[in-house]
This record gives structure tokens, sequence and C-alpha cells, in this order.
């Protein structure tokens, strides 16, 4: 069957801005995890759908504003993680919990705004919303509900999951010449596992390729009933990966140390849990129509007061094979996108991968800034 | 080389350290030295053994451990830290092949390898592995339970935090400073600063750091945000 996609999806820029204006700045986007920032004045700063955000934790409450002072333009935080009160850099203008501006330096003397202008003048805020240990924002003015985005069901695993992290993560990021909607055609897509990854993440599955197909494999059904919640699932599958022992010994974990379960979290984040003691998180954070920056964030899992800094130190090991693992799927999907052109023929899926499908409709409804769910979620089947 | 007439030290760990030490004693210390060997069937024992092998350790014996870089060498410090809690006395081996400025600063349970070459006035904390043909410059600092490779340099008045790991041929430049717990093992110049808890190695994406409690914040800052 031939994919609704075809090669402009991944190579214009005008689908690109359509895809920033009307999924990243529309959806729920997994911004963030809370144990980064666990304390009073904590930061993070990123970018989503374009737009420069900041995450601030105010008094315990984790805020999300457009990261610009409304002064000049400045942002308000300037280094990625951190710990500091909203204060411009630039002139010095510090904020309120709620975004307003709080004090001018020298304000009656060099300012002179009337009353209204100086009320009017805030930090644009966003909607915030957590699952679990994860951080989700909506930049939109009136967000989508949350549970037109994720299942019940869905939000109910995601924050079980979430809640085994441990106070540290090990962050990282990586500019890469593809389309981000390759990352997660290829997640979704298990049959490249024997291929792309023989000797790391294929000799894990105990049960070979077959084991992956029955367990990876969701079961297909027709464009018209596949809706945006659907797009979000979880799996889960037997791994052959023995934990170290003092992890063992010294460490809560995640449901069962011999399975991977993955959760991906629609539009961009693939959120994995292997053998119930590492968290990695991908994020597929959409730069340009060709480059997606991989933002990867591993929690550590949540130990027992003694081994905290333990703990910190030993994430290292642990998620170098994670590493190796995408560097293999890099090398592929930037393969792909070097070969598309925008003559070229759309995609032939096989029958396993009529998910992609469904999922391409859902996406193109979205892209027009059509609602891409039609029915109450409790009436539906699950799609995975 | 420890010229200490009937000393008795014990060798405790496992790794190509232990290994090492274990195979060239007359470099470390004087032939009538009485060595004792504690040796660790695997890294995952290290914890729940230390009690054990540490009992067994007669008085007036002193304590060298070594176990190789595991997870910024905490591995090591299973059996390091219960040792110094205990008041255990712990040599520092110095292979004869290595070369000591007289007026550098060790801790305890510091090893030099064969080729190795500190000069003067390097502060080197406890329970640091200097790899054979490693080169500590003039005024570096290492901070504690740290991990030089083979053939590595710390530049002079380098600074280096506690628990950091500097692979094999990185050559750390002149006044850099690195901080707590990072590892830096792609071979090669390296002048950049860099914070606590960043990695830079050929398998992980360089810069990688540790967020959270303790690298990114602390819960005990208080703002500077007054009401």
């Amino acid at each position: 069957m031939k994919s609704p996609l075809s090669p402009k999806h991944y190579l214009s820029e005008e689908i690109f801005a359509l895809e920033q204006k009307n999924i990243f700045q529309k959806l729920w986007i997994f911004a963030g995890i809370k144990p980064a920032l666990a304390a009073h004045n904590a930061f993070m700063t990123r970018e989503i759908g374009g737009v420069p955000v900041l995450l601030q934790n105010c008094s315990g409450k984790i805020r999300a504003f457009e990261n610009l002072c409304p002064h000049r333009l400045m942002p308000v935080q300037t280094e990625e993680f951190g710990q500091a009160p909203m204060r411009c850099v630039y002139h010095g203008w510090t904020f309120n919990p709620d975004g307003t501006v709080r004090t001018i330096p020298t304000e009656k003397t060099l300012y002179n705004y009337d009353a209204e202008t100086r009320q009017s003048m805030c930090m644009k805020q966003f909607a915030v919303r957590e699952l679990g240990n994860m951080i989700f924002v909506c930049l939109d003015k009136h967000p989508l509900p949350f549970d037109d985005q994720f299942t019940p069901e869905f939000q109910e695993k995601v924050a079980e999951a979430s809640m085994f992290f441990g106070p540290h993560a090990i962050h990282s990021s990586r500019f890469l010449d593809f389309n981000w909607k390759l990352m997660y055609e290829n997640v979704v897509d298990y049959n490249h596992i024997p291929f792309v990854h023989p000797r790391s993440l294929f000799p894990a599955f105990p049960g070979g390729l077959r084991e992956v197909e029955c367990k990876l494999t969701p079961v297909p059904y027709g464009p018209e009933s596949v809706e945006l919640r659907d797009l979000s699932f979880t799996r889960n599958i037997e791994l052959n990966v023995i934990p170290y022992h003092w992890m063992k010994q010294a460490l809560k974990h995640y449901g069962k140390t011999n399975r991977y379960y993955n959760f991906y979290i629609y539009p961009n984040v693939n959120f994995t849990c292997v053998t119930g003691f590492t968290f990695p998180i991908h994020q597929y954070h959409p730069v340009s129509a060709q480059t997606t920056q991989i933002r990867v964030t591993v929690p550590s899992v949540a130990v027992n007061d003694d081994y905290v800094q333990k703990h910190a130190a030993s994430l290292r090991p642990l998620v170098l094979y994670e590493y190796r693992v995408m560097d293999e799927d890099f090398d592929a999907l930037e393969s792909i996108q070097k070969s598309l052109r925008l003559d070229a023929p759309p995609v032939e899926h096989g029958h396993y991968e009529a998910p992609l499908v469904s999922m391409a409709h859902v996406y193109k409804s979205l892209l027009n800034g059509e609602s891409a769910n039609e029915k109450p979620s409790r009436q539906r089947k699950s799609f995975w | 080389m420890s010229h200490n007439p009937n000393q008795k030290i014990c060798l405790i760990g496992l790794g190509q350290v232990y290994e090492s030490i274990a195979a060239d004693l007359h470099a470390y210390a004087s032939p009538d030295t009485h060595w004792l060997f504690r040796p660790i069937g695997h890294v995952g024992l290290l914890e729940s053994c230390a009690d054990s092998v540490l009992s067994s350790i007669p008085q007036g014996v002193s304590l060298f451990v070594a176990v190789d870089g595991i997870a910024l060498n905490y591995a090591r410090m299973e059996i390091f830290v219960p040792a110094q809690e205990r008041g255990l006395p712990m040599v520092n081996l110095i292979h004869k092949g290595a070369c000591c400025s007289p007026d550098i600063q060790l801790g305890c349970n510091v090893w030099v390898g064969p080729g190795a070459v500190i000069d003067y006035q390097a502060e080197i904390g406890d329970n640091v592995m200097i790899n054979p043909m490693a080169r500590i410059d003039p005024q570096a600092r290492i901070g504690n339970h740290g991990w030089i490779g083979r053939g590595a340099s710390v530049g002079s008045c380098a600074s280096l935090g506690s628990n950091c790991i500097i692979g094999d041929d990185v050559h750390i430049k002149a006044y850099t400073s690195i901080g707590k717990q990072c590892a830096i093992a792609q071979p090669g110049p390296w002048s950049q600063n860099i914070t606590d808890g960043t990695f830079a190695e050929k398998s992980i994406w360089a810069p990688s750091r540790v967020i959270g409690e303790g690298y990114t914040f602390n819960t005990s800052c208080h703002a500077e945000e007054s009401a």
C-alpha cells in the first residue's frame, strides 16, 4: 500500500512551517522531567514549535513561559539548565511567578511607562501538565484537552513508569540530517531491528525476529478508525539483558527486570524502560524539514538514599549501549533523507506497516488543522 | 617505591591495576615487604564482601585498594571508603619506573604506574589511579577518586574535581578546569572548562551532562529573590 505521505512531507520547508503551527504549537509536547526542576528557581530552557520556552520551578510549582523579556526580547534565562530567579541579564528586569514584571531597575527615571503599558508587559505563560515525572507544555491559547491526545490508560502507564525516576539524569542532544517523522516511523517499524542492529539490539531479544514480530506488531486497523489518541502507545517484550548485580540490590525497579517497555508519546517522544532500571527518553525535535535535534534524557532510577551519589555516576556506562543503538538508527535514517527527492515515488508499505499508513492519515489531518479525534475514547478499541 | 623495611601490604581488588601490581611487586616495595592478597571475584561482590575482607586483615598491615575505573571509580570506593572509615592504614604504590617530584602532595591509596611522571607541586587526592606513561604537569590538581588513563596528561595548573576519569591519551591543557564526576575519554587535546557531571567521549555524544540535584541546582540553595 502506498504511503499517504510524499517526499515533500520530508523535504518541504512549507510543510515544516505547517507542522510547527498545527502540530507542535497545538499539541501537548513533552518538555522535560520533574527531577531536573526539583527545587525553587531550578529552570530549563528549550525550544518547542519554534518558540523559546522556559520551564521554571516557582516555589514548587512548575510553570512555562515564553523565554523572552518583554522589554528587548532578551532570553530571561540563558543557560539550558540552572537555578536562578527570573531576572533578565540585559537590563535587570525581574518577574513574578505569573510572568508579570516585578521590578525594573531605575524604572521611574529611565522608562516612564504609563500604568496600562506597565501592567500589560509580562512573559507569556503556557499551559503545563505533569504526568508522573514527565512535564508537558501546550503552546496553544486554548489547550487541547489532555485526554484528547492521550487515553487515560496510556496516561496511567506513563505516569506509573515515570514515578520510578531517580534524582538525576544524563542529558545530551545532537543535530542530525533527517526529518523528524523518519524517527517515529523507525520506532514503529520493528522489522529494521535484525538488519540495522544485528549485533547490538537484536541479540537482546531472546525469541529472535518471530518474538519481535509477535510482540511489536500493532494490530492494523483501517485508517478511518485511527485517531490522535491512538498514536501514543505502549508495548513490551522480553529482553535478554542482565542488569548489574549491585543494581538489583540497591535500586527500585519498574516492572520486570527482563523486559523492554516502550511508550511512544506522539508526536515526537519515544520513552522506554530497559530491564526496569533505565528510562531513556528520546525526543525528535524538528529544527527544519531536514534537520532534527535528537534530545536524549536518561533518568536514573529511584534509589535508596545511600546510593544517590553512586547512581548518578553509574549512569555513564549504562547509557553507552543506548547511544550505540541510536547511532545505528541515525546512520540509516540520514541515508534515507539524503536520497529523498521531490519527484521520488511515495513509499510502498507492506502489510506489517499498516500502522504507518494510519498514522500518516492522522498526521495529515493535524497538518490541515482538522480535529484528529472523532469518537469518544471509551467507545474505541485499542489500536495497539 | 616504598623503602620501609618489613612493611606488610595487603593488596585488595580486581582488574588490570590489581593484576599489574601483583605481577610486579618488587617494583613497588622493598624485597623484604610482606604481601597479602585479597582478590575479589567480581565487581558485583565488592559491597557485600567489604566488611569480611577488611575484618580479615591483620593489625599492622597497610592496604592498597585496586579496582579499575567502573562508574567513575565508585566500584573502588566500595572498599576504599569503609577502609578509610575504619581508620585502616593505606599506602601509595609508586612504580620504581615512575618519576615523582619530591614536592608533590599525595593523598592515600594513590597508584602511580610505570613511566608516569608527576611534576613539581602537583596535588593528587586520595584513591587516585595514575596509569602507566601518564603525565601530571606542575601545579596540576587532581581530586579524590580520580582515574588518569594510560598516556594521558594533565597540564600545568589544570584542576580536576573528584571522581573524574581522564581516558587513555587524553591531554588536558594547562589551566583547564574540570568539574567533579566528569569523564573525558576522547583521545587528544582537551582545553574546554566543563561543569560537574559532564561526559565527553566517543561513544556518548559530546558533551553530555548530568542534570538534577547537586549538578544543575541545589535544594539547599535559597533564592536570592526576596518577597
